[in-house]
């Protein structure tokens, strides 16, 4: 939660994009059409590439061209960070084995292939990637390789370890069912004048989504069918997350699809999964209808160690809070938490869960923008398709407070945002945030609190245990205080956070232990884990639990 | 003297004759002339008698024997059916007695003679009162292109449109309405009440806030306003209208569960859940009152009874989305799975998907 004093800070996040030199700028402009996935736009990814310790970013690029060339592969810009210290940054993604030139829309993070250095899946309109980082600044194309087929409008993705066997394997997210060749578009007829509109997803049916099994060899199986995804309606799916959701160890999946009822796939181990969605609470709302979801948030937001839900809407929707109550059982609490006003009036995609002031909180952040840009034509004028973005600060894990107005130039402009990942770039203990803007350049929010807490960073390197310990639970303890935090590859609106674990402690300077649930299952202690720095945990260093 | 006399009978022959022609000449003449006047004396009498009908209506009228009046008109207008101002007139001496008939009459006025205007307005004023919106619409437009600057033409398309559940030209026009008066309080919660049946929360604000500003004393103003800032998470600004209204009206069961809601969102969970118990307990019948207090006891994590009172609820409303909704997620979490299989299937039959 951010402080009383610190509210008083004139800003709390300062867009540091041009002093770093972080140029990029999102390619999508709007066709005469208006076909509908250019309005969808794309993710961002935080990474340590060159595994220097200073983090670059990873950003899906789109493409002024609304048809689909045939063998297209996604779009990727690379930038590198050169210092942390300055925030420097350089576009190296000449020569770094990126030549797509495909819409891409998501992205995730992890190193697949146990050799240290981080590799990446990207999905596109009807193109899709594995790249795997070659460990010398190039990366190479390993899709048809590793047999992967990248089909339909892919979106969200995330790496995980379903099977436990120490090597990821890859949920990949269709959003509609929809021939390009045959790209249907919308018009609407207002004042006698026909106007071209954006298709909306109920006109389209939706796609099942794929599972790969990876096979430890860098190729991996299609287990869709057998693994219970295929004996679902297909839905519109948007953004994704892996999580252990109710502490047995296996992670579950997490789709929020766009119209329909978001699918929460239960892992019954020997690779069959189940979908829970109604049951556990967080396929609707609290009055029973499905909303237009788009991004998600993983965290605790109410102490409790139970990670919540939170799922970013549609305009005139809330964003919806769901509280894990235990057992994979989940509670609708966005009227409790104060959410449901301040995002009625907005169309959120980013968002994500990050204590920005370390007083051991998780605040919220939500970047919002419309899909339409032609509403005002229509005689709507409320509507706005540029949208302000917003940051809550998290009152003791009991309510959220709209903190926008404080935090800077840039929440007082409206601007059309998407994919949000979240990283303390500069290495100063305190969150920043990267926000890609459609058709548009990039935002580097530095977070520039003054009055903050303790903190403490964690990279987990797993041993029997995937690499990058991705579908690892951490949980540290000081005194009376507990926290919580999942290692995930996919955040936010087909984004993906820093592979670091941020932990804000408020006042403790101390921490007693570092407790870290493996994906291989075990469960290690580690004691001398040190405040106010970045520490490293490597799995089997740890004292068993 | 044959001769002569021959010749004095041709004479006399040639005056007979023209004696003859003469008469003859004289009873033509006398017809024409009777046929004419008789033709000019009815026309005199018919025109003296139509004139007749309707002073004699004003009279009759002005001495308060309507029907008599209306006769006298109805017969004047079968011999005159374009006198529009007479048509004006029986239209509005109808107006009271036989308001359908009326309306026939105003309608029966084009729009190119001189009483069209008012007419038009009869028409549209009559149509209201016998809530006949639909038929006041056409001559409403056809007055708001002649007068474009008259608010209570504007209000009168608000009124109409917003009950006609039209709310996006119910809006249009109340804000028309305000632009010609400003200081209307009416405008002000008819754009209120529009954008509120719109889902426009945040449009009721201000329109709210400057109806309280010219007369605070509204009650539904209050607690309407109320709503709408905490709908758009100004609570605290809400708490001060919405406790304004039920200090007035602490019976009032939509008062006591907007404070509910209100209260919950200033995160004040104990006060929340009294006044929606409150609200629950005054209107017992009120779905919406009951389904807040489940919802609030479910957020406590008091599942059983949230379930019970739910359960309970869904005996009369067994086919509820708003109830079994809610009530899966209770069952949901009092872990009773075989209610909730059914409920998911009931739901599902409702939803008629999947």
């Amino acid at each position: 939660m951010l402080t009383h004093a610190a509210l008083a800070e004139p800003d709390l996040f300062v867009d540091f994009a041009q002093t770093a030199h972080l140029g990029f700028v999102h390619n999508s402009p709007p066709s005469p059409e208006r076909h509908m996935h250019l309005f969808m736009g794309s993710g961002l990814a935080w990474t340590d590439f060159d595994r220097d310790g200073v983090l670059d970013l990873l950003f899906c690029q789109g493409s002024a061209n609304p048809t689909v060339q045939p063998g297209e592969t996604p779009a990727v810009d690379l930038w590198r960070g050169l210092s942390a210290e300055t925030g420097d940054y350089h576009n190296v993604s000449a020569g770094s084995g990126f030549n797509g030139t495909g819409y891409s829309n998501g992205l995730s993070v992890a190193d697949y292939d146990n050799d240290g250095f981080a590799d990446l899946f990207v999905t596109g309109f009807f193109s899709a990637a594995l790249y795997r980082n070659n460990g010398d600044g190039t990366f190479s194309d390993q899709t048809a390789s590793a047999k992967i087929a990248p089909t339909g409008f892919g979106t969200g993705c995330c790496w995980t370890d379903l099977d436990r066997d120490g090597n990821l394997d890859l949920l990949y997210v269709r959003y509609i069912k929809i021939d390009p060749k045959q790209y249907p578009l919308c018009t609407t007829f207002y004042k006698g004048r026909e106007i071209a509109m954006g298709c909306g997803p109920k006109r389209f049916a939706g796609e099942h989504d794929s599972v790969y099994l990876s096979k430890g060899n860098g190729e991996f199986h299609d287990v869709t069918v057998t693994s219970g995804f295929g004996g679902v309606t297909p839905r519109h799916g948007l953004g994704c997350v892996a999580v252990d959701l109710d502490d047995d160890g296996h992670v579950e999946l997490y789709v929020a699809n766009d119209g329909m009822p978001n699918d929460l796939w239960k892992n019954i181990g020997g690779m069959k999964f189940e979908e829970r969605g109604m049951l556990s609470g967080v396929a609707v709302n609290r009055f029973g209808a499905a909303e237009a979801g788009m991004g998600i948030a993983v965290g605790d937001v109410d102490g409790d160690l139970k990670p919540e839900l939170f799922v970013t809407n549609y305009f005139d929707e809330t964003n919806t809070l769901y509280r894990n109550e235990g057992d994979l059982l989940f509670l609708d609490v966005t009227e409790e938490f104060g959410i449901a006003g301040p995002s009625r009036k907005r169309l959120g995609f980013g968002t994500n869960f990050q204590d920005f002031d370390n007083d051991g909180w998780l605040d919220l952040f939500v970047a919002n923008g419309h899909v339409e840009d032609h509403k005002h034509l229509i005689g709507i004028t409320d509507e706005p398709f540029a949208q302000l973005s917003q940051v809550f600060t998290n009152r003791k894990g009991r309510r959220f407070e709209d903190v926008s107005r404080r935090a800077g130039p840039f929440f007082q402009q409206p601007w059309v945002a998407r994919g949000s990942a979240a990283a303390d770039f500069d290495g100063d203990g305190k969150v920043d945030l990267a926000v890609l803007r459609l058709n548009d350049r990039a935002a580097l929010l530095r977070n520039t609190n003054q009055n903050i807490g303790h903190w403490l960073s964690l990279e987990l390197q797993g041993t029997q245990s995937n690499r990058d310990a991705i579908g690892a639970t951490v949980v540290i303890r000081s005194g009376q205080s507990a926290w919580r935090r999942d290692r995930m590859s996919s955040a936010s609106y087909l984004s993906c956070d820093s592979p670091r674990l941020h932990f804000g402690i408020g006042g403790k300077t101390k921490v007693d232990s570092v407790q870290v649930g493996w994906p291989s299952g075990e469960s290690e202690i580690f004691v001398e884990v040190h405040s106010d720095r970045l520490t490293r945990l490597v799995e089997g260093t740890g004292r068993k639990n | 003297m044959n001769a002569e006399s021959d010749s004095l009978a041709v004479i006399e022959s040639t005056l007979n004759r023209r004696q003859r022609l003469f008469r003859k000449v004289i009873w033509f003449l006398s017809i024409v002339l009777t046929t004419f006047g008789g033709f000019l004396a009815g026309r005199l009498f018919s025109d003296w008698q139509r004139a007749d009908d309707r002073t004699k209506a004003r009279i009759l009228a002005d001495e308060g024997a309507t029907d008599a009046a209306i006769t006298a008109l109805q017969r004047h207008l079968s011999h005159s059916s374009d006198d529009f101002a007479a048509r004006l007139e029986l239209a509005q001496l109808l107006q009271r007695r036989k308001p359908l008939e009326a309306l026939r009459e105003f309608r029966q006025i084009p729009p190119s003679a001189a009483e069209f205007t008012s007419a038009a307005r009869a028409v549209a004023g009559l149509s209201m009162t016998l809530e006949r919106d639909y038929d006041a619409i056409a001559p409403l437009a056809s007055l708001e292109e002649k007068f474009p600057n008259e608010a209570g033409i504007q209000q009168a398309l608000a009124e109409i449109f917003f009950r006609q559940r039209e709310y996006e030209k119910s809006l249009e026009h109340a804000r028309r309405f305000r632009t010609l008066k400003p200081d209307s309080v009416e405008a002000c919660l008819l754009i209120a009440e529009s954008s509120d049946s719109l889902g426009q929360m945040e449009a009721m604000i201000e329109p709210l806030e400057w109806a309280l500003h010219l007369d605070p004393e509204i009650p539904h103003a209050h607690l309407n306003l109320a709503f709408a800032l905490q709908s758009v998470g100004r609570s605290e600004e809400a708490f001060p209208h919405v406790r304004w209204f039920v200090d007035r009206y602490p019976s009032s069961v939509a008062g006591n569960r907007i404070l509910a809601l209100v209260e919950r969102s200033r995160d004040h969970d104990d006060e929340a859940l009294a006044a929606a118990q409150k609200a629950s307990e005054l209107g017992p019948a009120n779905l919406d009152c009951a389904i807040l207090v489940a919802d609030m006891l479910l957020y406590h994590r008091r599942y059983q009874e949230a379930y019970d009172k739910l359960d309970k609820l869904a005996v009369d409303w067994p086919r509820e989305p708003r109830v079994l909704t809610p009530l899966l997620r209770a069952a949901v979490l009092c872990r009773k799975s075989e209610r909730v299989q059914q409920l998911q299937t009931v739901l599902r039959q409702i939803e008629g998907k999947e």
